[in-house]
């Protein structure tokens, strides 16, 4: 297929049920891209092996000539983040601690895409534990942005990312617990969508902030978010969390005529790139001039959004990364002097620096000295925020924000002030803290050809509403998908 | 916010890591740049606010205690550093005398 790095999941999947595309000419087109442009880019830890890609694709096609499979995913190449478990396939997380991990089971939302036929190519690079910004924590190397290598996709599900951006998968999966789908998705030209908090289960993710991780989803358009939300979404008895898809179960289209947007200016008092700015208001007057009412809002408590969310995100990563201790999983120290020696040599050791400074962080906040002034004065702090977004949703439908202050920044860059890298998460804390949904969309390229891309913010439960708003009016300049080819090849 | 020596080591302690004499300084860095970050949120009044540790799910995230996923000994074993067919192998924690 001459055009396969560029067909969205749908349109492929339609070829496939038409017969006019083979699923397993469909899977050779995906190793055919990997085979080209992986070594540079690094977008994988893991790829299945060919004849098992192959056989898989042949089982899909037979069945779908048998008309047994009907569902538009099927033979659809796909990837996955590299903390979803799939079982039989190792499943890393990134770190050292999980390099020689090989789950028993298979993550719901997985199993939900091959039961719909689609085809596992394999597990991608990403921030240790998804923690970062960039894929540089990612203890086997880090990714590099197809429009241009020498800079990071973002993080931390950047190789879930870079597989769609350059073309070698139609989708994949990722992770957003800060923003790490929605920031990859900008400095990568895609869509990102983070679910409202419950909607995807969370069986087989493996955890890094319980009250805010989410299963999100990279695609070329709005279109396919929307398919997959279809196919992804729903109660699973395997976590209490997740909710009925009648929780988003939006049946009116939302027009922009009389559509609501804020823009909240404290947010950008914050520095962003005088170029997102202005691609932000040049948004709003495309929707204005389509009729919705786009105004400027406050929202408040802006300045606490990224001391709660990192208080909060590393308490709950010191509680649930207590779990890696060398004896039951993971990676085991070989030298040590007794069990509790064993743990600490085998943690410090197998975690990496980010992951160990952020454990140390919660640890901290945590410890009963200090737990009422930094971790219950967050908890308290997260009411307070989550009540701003409430009041801005009683005004507006969505929120309109930039993804990150700036463009994929060069490799190393983070690595300079890593705490202080931690402000450039203040567009996309917001709905992981209260919960809400957020779409992470492209609006053009920078002067230095970069991809753009700006957030639209809505209530739980909002999900397909803003998808669907943005599947008629994406404020683009360019057609999708925008090609990063040309840097990559 | 300073952190002294004592309170570095306890929280490694706490947090099962350990920390070489040359890691202290980056670390403890790291953790008085959070703190200050931190502070942020000191200014807001939150008396009497609830704290928000998850959010609102419209149906409960309680259920029966049941175990649902029948015996997958073999299965976890397999994935441990050391184990043999009956648990995982840990060190001898109790000395004889």
């Amino acid at each position: 297929m001459k055009d396969y790095k560029d067909l969205s999941a749908r349109s492929l999947g339609q070829r496939i049920q038409e017969g006019t595309v083979d699923a397993v000419e469909a899977a050779k087109d995906a190793l055919a891209a990997i085979e080209e442009a992986e070594e540079k880019l690094h977008a994988f830890l893991h790829i299945l092996p060919r004849d098992v890609i192959l056989a898989r694709a042949g089982e899909v096609q037979a069945r779908v000539e048998r008309k047994e499979l009907t569902s538009p995913l099927a033979g659809v190449p796909f990837a996955v983040k590299d903390n979803l478990c799939v079982a039989g396939v190792p499943t890393t997380c990134g770190s050292r601690m999980l390099s020689n991990y090989i789950p028993s089971y298979t993550s719901t939302a997985v199993q939900k895409l091959l039961d719909a036929g689609a085809i596992l190519i394999g597990k991608t690079n990403m921030d240790e534990f998804a923690m970062g910004s960039s894929t540089e924590t990612s203890y086997f190397g880090p990714s590099k942005n197809p429009f241009d290598p020498s800079r990071t996709p973002g993080g931390s599900s950047g190789g879930s990312a870079v597989s769609v951006a350059a073309g070698f998968v139609p989708f994949s999966l990722g992770t957003d617990t800060g923003g790490s789908v929605r920031q990859p998705a900008s400095f990568c030209g895609l869509v990102g969508w983070k679910p409202s908090y419950g909607l995807i289960s969370r069986n087989g993710l493996i955890a890094y902030a319980s009250s805010m991780d989410v299963v999100g989803t990279f695609t070329k358009d709005p279109g396919d978010a929307l398919m997959l939300m279809s196919m992804l979404a729903g109660k699973d008895p395997k976590d209490s969390t997740s909710l009925d898809f009648r929780f988003v179960s939006d049946t009116k289209k939302p027009e922009a005529k009389g559509l609501r947007i804020g823009i909240p200016t404290d947010l950008l008092q914050a520095g962003v790139d005088p170029a997102i700015r202005k691609l932000l208001y040049k948004c709003a007057d495309r929707w204005r001039e389509a009729g919705a009412s786009v105004t400027e809002l406050e929202l408040g408590h802006s300045g606490a959004l990224i001391p709660a969310y990192y208080t909060i995100a590393c308490a709950e990563a010191s509680s649930n990364l207590e779990r890696y201790d060398g004896v039951k999983y993971g990676y085991r120290a070989d030298q040590y002097a007794g069990l509790s020696d064993l743990y600490k040599k085998s943690r410090s050791q197998g975690f990496g620096a980010e992951v160990r400074r952020r454990i140390l962080i919660g640890t901290f906040v945590l410890s009963r000295e200090y737990y009422d002034a930094y971790y219950r004065k967050a908890l308290q702090v997260r009411r307070l925020i989550a009540g701003a977004f409430e009041a801005a949703f009683r005004s507006f439908d969505f929120l309109l924000t930039p993804v990150a202050p700036g463009t994929a920044p060069l490799l190393g860059e983070y690595e300079k002030d890593p705490v202080g890298q931690y402000a450039s998460d203040l567009f996309t804390v917001g709905a992981n803290l209260t919960g809400g949904t957020a779409v992470s969309f492209p609006v053009g390229l920078s002067d230095g050809g970069l991809p753009v891309g700006l957030q639209l913010i809505g209530a739980p439960g909002r999900d397909r509403a803003i998808l669907r708003f943005l599947e008629e009016n994406l404020p683009i300049g360019h057609e999708l998908p925008i090609h990063p080819y040309p840097c990559i090849i | 916010m300073k952190i002294t020596n004592r309170e570095l080591m306890r929280t490694a302690g706490l947090a099962a890591l350990h920390l070489s004499e040359e890691e202290m300084e980056g670390a403890r860095s790291d953790l008085e740049k959070m703190l200050d970050l931190a502070e942020g949120m000191h200014s807001i009044d939150t008396k009497d606010c609830a704290s928000f540790d998850i959010p609102p799910l419209p149906v409960s995230a309680l259920r029966e205690d049941v175990v649902q996923n029948g015996s997958g000994k073999a299965a976890a074993l397999k994935n441990a550093p050391y184990a043999n067919e009956d648990g995982f192998i840990v060190p001898k924690t109790i000395a004889m005398e």
